[in-house]
Order: C-alpha cells, then sequence, then structure tokens
C-alpha cells in the first residue's frame, strides 16, 4: 500500500530549503579555521576554543531533528481533523531551524572575516526566520485538507452489565488489563534519547557534565517506552507506565467511590497528554478524549484515559462495590 | 482484557486464560494489535505461577493468535482473512470434537440432542456479535 503524506511535504519547504542552504553556505566556506572559536561570553567574547565542527554538526542534526520532528506531528495533526484548522504547530520547524541556521550561517560568517568577536547575530537571525515563517504560514493556508469522520466505539452497555454481575457474584480472582501506547510515543520514547546520545557523544570533549545530564535524561525518557497501562484486581485499581512498569496511581478498590465515563479536551482540560493535572483531577492518558473519573473517599479524583471507557468504569464499579 | 480464574472449573488454569483470550479476540473485543500484559503483571495480578501464564501466551502463539518478539508486548496476530483448510481444521479440532462427542453420549445425549445443542451455542454467539 502506497504511503501518502496528508499534510504534504511542501508545506515544509521554507525549513528544508534554509537548512540546505546552511549546508551548501557552510562547505563554500571551507576550510574553516581549527581551532576555532566555540564559546562566547554575553559580550561575545570568545572564552572556549576547540573544533567549529562540533557546534556545526549540532546545529544540523538538530535542524534535520526538528524538521524530521515537524513532519510526523504535522501529519498526526492532520489525520485527526475535524475540520480545517490552522495548525500553529506547523510553524515550528521554521522557526527552530530558522534560528539555529541563521545562528549558524552568522558564524561561518564571523570565522571568515577572522575578527572572533560574536555577539547573538539578532540582525541574521530575525530575518531569516521571519521570512521563512511567513512562507511557511502562506503555505500552511494552502494545504489540502481531508476529514477526518470520528468513529465512536459504543460499546453494548447491556452485555457488559449482565457480564459484571456475574463477575461480583464469583468472587473468583480477576484481572482487567487495556494499554495506551500510541505510535507518537514509541517514537519520541526512541527519537528524543537516540538524539541526546548523539549530541552528549559530541558534546563530551568539551562538556562531560552536560553530557552526562542528556544520557540521563535520554535514559529517563526511554524507559516510558510502552505507553500506560491500566490494571485493575479486586484489590486495586493500578495505572503502570513503561518498560519498567513504573507505578504512576495505585488506589484501593475499597477507597474508590464512584467509576464513570468521562469526556474530555485534553488540550483545553489538561493542556496536553502525559501526566497531567487540572484543578479538579490529576489525570493519565496518551490519546483519545475519554477515560473514567475515579472518585476516593478522600474526594480525590482521578482520570484515567481509556479506548473502552465503558468496559473499564463497568469493571472498576463491579469490583469496587 | 478481562481474565477470571474459575476455582469450580475443571479444566487447568492456562486452559482457562487461553480459552478467554480466544474467546475476546473471536468477539471482536480484542483487535489486531492490542497489547497484552506481561506474563509477571498477569501471574501477579492472578496470584498464580507465571509459568502458566507463559504457557496459555505460547498455546496462543502456537495457533497463530498472538505473536511476541524479545523485549516487546505479546500483541494480537492479524487474524485470517481466509477459512483454514481441510487438512489444518481436522489438525486442530477433530481429536476435541472426538473427545466433546464421546462426552455428550457419555452423558446420554442423543445425535440429534447434541446437534440442538451445538446450534444453540452458535445461535447464542451470533446474537451476541450483533
Amino acid at each position: 500500500m502506497k504511503f501518502k503524506l496528508i499534510h504534504p511535504l511542501w508545506t515544509h519547504l521554507p525549513a528544508i530549503l534554509v537548512f540546505l542552504a546552511t549546508i551548501a553556505f557552510t562547505l563554500m566556506s571551507l576550510p574553516l579555521p581549527d581551532p576555532a572559536p566555540v564559546h562566547f561570553d554575553v559580550n561575545g567574547q570568545p572564552n572556549g576554543y576547540g573544533s567549529p565542527w562540533m557546534s556545526t554538526v549540532i546545529l544540523l542534526v538538530l535542524s534535520l531533528f526538528f524538521i524530521i520532528l515537524s513532519v510526523i506531528l504535522d501529519e498526526l495533526w492532520a489525520r485527526q481533523e475535524t475540520r480545517k484548522n490552522f495548525n500553529w504547530m506547523s510553524l515550528f520547524d521554521e522557526i527552530t531551524v530558522g534560528d539555529l541556521c541563521a545562528v549558524q550561517i552568522a558564524y561561518v560568517n564571523m570565522l571568515a572575516s577572522s575578527t572572533y568577536i560574536f555577539p547573538f547575530p539578532w540582525t541574521t537571525v530575525l530575518p531569516v526566520t521571519i521570512v521563512i515563517t511567513a512562507l511557511a504560514v502562506a503555505l500552511e493556508l494552502l494545504r489540502p485538507y481531508r476529514h477526518y469522520e470520528k468513529k465512536l466505539l459504543v460499546e453494548d452497555i447491556g452485555q457488559i452489565k449482565d457480564e459484571m454481575i456475574e463477575l461480583k457474584q464469583s468472587g473468583q480472582p480477576l484481572v482487567y488489563w487495556e494499554s495506551q501506547n500510541p505510535a507518537y510515543a514509541g517514537m519520541l520514547a526512541v527519537m528524543l534519547p537516540a538524539l541526546l546520545f548523539i549530541v552528549a557523544i559530541i558534546t563530551w570533549p568539551e562538556m562531560a557534565w552536560l553530557s552526562v545530564l542528556m544520557i540521563f535524561i535520554g535514559l529517563g525518557l526511554a524507559l516510558t517506552y510502552g505507553g500506560f497501562r491500566t490494571l485493575v484486581t479486586r484489590e486495586a485499581v493500578t495505572v503502570k507506565m513503561g518498560i519498567l512498569g513504573i507505578k504512576l496511581l495505585g488506589v484501593k478498590t475499597s477507597d474508590i467511590t464512584t467509576a464513570e465515563v468521562h469526556t474530555f479536551a485534553p488540550i483545553k482540560d489538561f493542556g496536553g497528554y502525559g501526566i497531567r493535572f487540572n484543578s479538579e483531577m490529576q489525570a493519565f492518558f496518551l490519546k483519545g478524549d475519554r477515560g473514567v473519573k475515579v472518585s476516593t473517599i478522600e474526594g480525590k479524583k482521578y482520570l484515567i484515559g481509556s479506548d473502552h471507557p465503558e468496559r473499564l468504569a463497568a469493571v472498576i464499579s463491579a469490583v469496587t462495590s | 482484557m478481562l481474565i477470571t480464574i474459575n476455582d469450580q472449573d475443571p479444566r487447568p488454569v492456562y486452559v482457562q486464560i487461553a480459552g478467554q483470550v480466544k474467546e475476546q479476540i473471536q468477539r471482536g473485543g480484542m483487535k489486531a494489535g492490542d497489547e497484552l500484559p506481561s506474563v509477571r503483571e498477569l501471574a501477579g495480578s492472578l496470584g498464580i505461577n507465571m509459568h502458566t501464564v507463559r504457557h496459555a501466551y505460547s498455546i496462543l502463539r502456537d495457533q497463530n493468535l498472538l505473536v511476541f518478539r524479545l523485549g516487546q508486548q505479546a500483541k494480537v496476530a492479524r487474524l485470517r482473512s481466509q477459512p483454514a483448510g481441510k487438512k489444518e481444521i481436522a489438525t486442530a479440532l477433530d481429536r476435541q470434537l472426538d473427545e466433546l462427542l464421546t462426552e455428550a453420549f457419555l452423558l446420554g445425549l442423543s445425535a440429534d440432542d447434541f446437534r440442538t445443542l451445538v446450534n444453540e451455542k452458535i445461535n447464542q454467539r451470533k446474537e451476541h456479535q450483533k
């Protein structure tokens, strides 16, 4: 089956062209002086020397990463659009790549001029970023739109109720299990650590402490691989995360007062996905806009994201009553 | 995925687990790509030995209903798009059908009673899937 992007690649052209132009400009400016100033104080005076390739590679790898990340995130957004929206996140790669590439161009220019003073290059960064962002706004307005038909999985409540009555009466050991492990979470848990490890290797000779910090952050992110898992037994409702099954939530069934299906707006109500808080409750979800709101005798409220909220709510109600 | 262990059920625990997973796949409650709990998680939650769960998962994998690779959660496999061939049906069902018939006749059922019972079960399942 042929794979086709719904959010077309040409909407990322401003960022891609600036990225390619920066590579070309860098190659045309060869050879770069080596060693060269690679670190500057707030006044732009050099205070660290090394190979100019280290910062060049970091800036270019980061730029490429932001372009790829933007292509993926914009595609995920476009695939779930129920009406044509202006996706502000589509400007993410132009803003980041514009900044990074403009800094790289100004840096190479500075090396070529042999006057090693490098105040932050606003005069390069602002025009480059503003022009390519404006182009990206135009392309975002022109991009095609495909309507996403939201399919709501409506569970057979009657059948679930019958099963739950049986469950309540039996008193036998039981476990209900479901997971939320969307593709984007898996990709982030692999790609971000990979990028951090690459940058950590590059920065190791100059800033070992930063490399160690990046390795730790990368390992932490890699441990989230596997998403969220919800487990209901007669004793407790548990939400676990990642490869190691780190426990995010554990509520005894004897402490639960109610469990009800809840529909929410991920961005509006919680500001995104993951482990979230608002004034009313703590939430755990990686996708969708439905889940089960669990209230405890202490008055605490938790929202557990679910692909089968009717079923999950029925099971929790069965083991708590 | 919902799994219960019934102490009154004469079948071994691994057969009960494998049976319930199969039933949920067949009824559409679990779809291709859906993840299953890890062996450790399921065994710990049900208070049973890990080998029992592993045995159940192995049976399901041998029947091409589950896939699991090293370091990954077990997942429901893609279901066949075509009905199984005669040879495969014979391998999978012949012995079990023979045993079932023997049980039925020992319980005193006639061939017609047995047919009626099977038809009732098929109709029940169709009702559930509507």
